[in-house]
């Protein structure tokens, strides 16, 4: 074969796979600016085909003509907006510390109780991700309504914290394992605490781990349905769940389903444009080496 | 839910052509990486309306109105039991690539340049080269990928739920979107849970096998 050839097989296979991928996410963009006729026509081209409309940013009251008009759906969407990023911020943030203080003890430090050691330990942690969400929501469901967590943007925070945090550990095992130990221990020698040679030392030079599982967690938190479903009805809905009821009823309103839906993935496509390096290292770490 | 299990080979042997194309000489890696990167990183739900609902529309999706172009004048993509389980499996599957190909992407980039070089200088073709020295040398980021995919696949549900709520017939439905439903449409919770134990249980066996018999090919024994 060719190298001209070759070089033309190449990119059109990944020009095929681009559109495969984009195309999806254009069409929720630009179903947002359809009324219905456009939807049923199956008009792709905007300007061309269709006149974009502010339709479907209307119905979450944020187009810019009633945009200083009050109004309940967006405050509904704001507050699930709102309550997705706390949501998901908290647990990351929750999860990372906790995390990395226990993947830290298990790179640096020996464990032993009978016969389990570090890597059972740790062992034991990464089986937490193969356990199916849905056989936890029972226990889960009885014991938050026990402890009175039940629609509870703190306890949605825990859950999800839960979820993550086998693989912040598991990245940030895999970041302080590859700091040599010799650091921190001419810290101690220079007169440091554990603590002051953890947080001075290590912490700065595992930032770009610690970035890394930040983002992976926020993603997955973000984008978790399954909990969200089971255990908020109003108050601490987040915008999965909300654009997930949005199909159930009577004829879907198409443009506020792609504004909505529009809105749960913008977020994600801006980190995934900006910060693709950091996604990349939190998912091959440990996997490749 | 077998068959979503298969379906993570097919993805395996597309994503593996994917990496290996980002890794040839091409301009613009970096654009189509994060393009690449892009569906994996949507909320499920989010995928299930959009392609799910709007895309795979009986009267007006796009992809039915391709297929219709194409000559196909029923395209039942969710209704038919088994053309909807393809189609379910094939959104899954563009969800999943992205993170297999990035797995394999690293995978391929971290294999040292010399011994393809060498292959080549003895005369290899690029075939073999391909299938003594590359696909070998992968083995490990392979199996490694396709375990966390079969171990993640056994939790599929969000899209099935979004998409077809298990139907038509209940031909779609996976474990835990069944168990899901239960809970949440039927209110069934006794029956779900006694599944949830029963699946948890099978689960673990399955698990402690593949790892068993997998962990020696892996890159990190014991996950």
């Amino acid at each position: 074969m060719s190298e001209g050839l070759k070089k033309t097989l190449i990119y059109t296979a990944l020009a095929t796979w681009t559109v495969i991928a984009l195309f999806p996410i254009f069409w929720t963009f630009s179903t947002t600016f359809k009324v219905a006729k456009d939807v049923q026509l199956g008009n792709i081209v905007p300007w061309w085909q269709y006149t974009p409309n502010w339709l479907g940013l209307r119905s979450i009251g944020l187009s810019p003509d009633t945009i200083w008009n009050d109004s309940t759906p967006r405050a509904e969407f704001l507050a699930r907006f709102w309550n997705s990023i706390l949501a998901s911020l908290g647990a990351s943030l929750l999860a990372l510390i906790t995390g990395s203080t226990a993947a830290y003890g298990l790179s640096r430090f020996e464990y032993r109780w009978k016969i389990w050691k570090n890597s059972d330990i740790s062992f034991f942690f990464l089986s937490q991700l193969i356990l199916p969400p849905v056989v936890l929501a029972m226990p889960f469901l009885v014991l938050y309504k026990e402890l009175a967590l039940l629609d509870n943007l703190f306890g949605l925070i825990m859950i999800y914290a839960l979820m993550v945090l086998p693989i912040v550990i598991w990245i940030m095992r895999d970041q302080f394992n590859s700091i040599p130990p010799e650091l921190e221990q001419a810290a101690l020698v220079d007169g440091c605490s554990s603590w002051g040679a953890f947080l001075r030392i290590v912490v700065p030079i595992a930032l770009p781990g610690m970035v890394a599982a930040f983002i992976l967690s926020v993603i997955l938190c973000w984008n978790e349905y399954f909990f969200a479903a089971l255990l908020t009805s109003t108050k601490a809905k987040t915008l999965p769940v909300m654009v997930a009821s949005q199909t159930g009823s009577q004829g879907i309103s198409w443009w506020a389903m792609a504004a909505i839906s529009s809105a749960a993935i913008l977020p994600l496509i801006l980190i995934g444009i900006f910060l693709e390096k950091y996604i990349v290292k939190g998912l091959t770490a440990g996997a490749v080496k | 839910m077998v068959f979503y299990v298969a379906t993570v080979l097919v993805q395996y042997a597309i994503a593996f052509g994917l990496a290996l194309l980002l890794n040839a000489d091409i301009k613009g890696r970096k654009f189509f990486r994060v393009v690449f990167l892009l569906p994996f990183m949507l909320s499920p739900v989010a995928v299930g309306w959009m392609i799910g609902k709007s895309m795979l529309e009986y009267r007006f999706g796009p992809v039915t109105r391709l297929l219709r172009w194409f000559g196909w004048d029923e395209p039942t993509l969710l209704t038919s039991p088994w053309l909807a389980k393809i189609t379910v499996a094939a959104m899954d599957a563009w969800v999943w690539i992205p993170f297999m190909v990035i797995l394999l992407l690293a995978g391929l980039q971290a294999l040292p340049k010399e011994i393809q070089e060498a292959a080549k200088v003895d005369g290899a073709t690029g075939w073999q080269n391909f299938c003594q020295i590359t696909f070998p040398l992968m083995l490990p980021v392979s199996v490694t990928a396709i375990v966390l995919r079969i171990i993640f696949q056994l939790k599929l549900a969000d899209i099935v739920i979004t998409t077809t709520s298990g139907g038509p017939g209940g031909a779609t439905d996976t474990v835990s979107s069944f168990i899901f439903r239960e809970y949440k449409d039927r209110s069934n919770v006794g029956y779900g849970t006694a599944m949830a134990e029963v699946y948890l249980i099978l689960i673990i066996i399955f698990i402690a096998l593949l790892l068993k018999f997998t962990s020696k090919y892996m890159q990190r024994p014991g996950v």
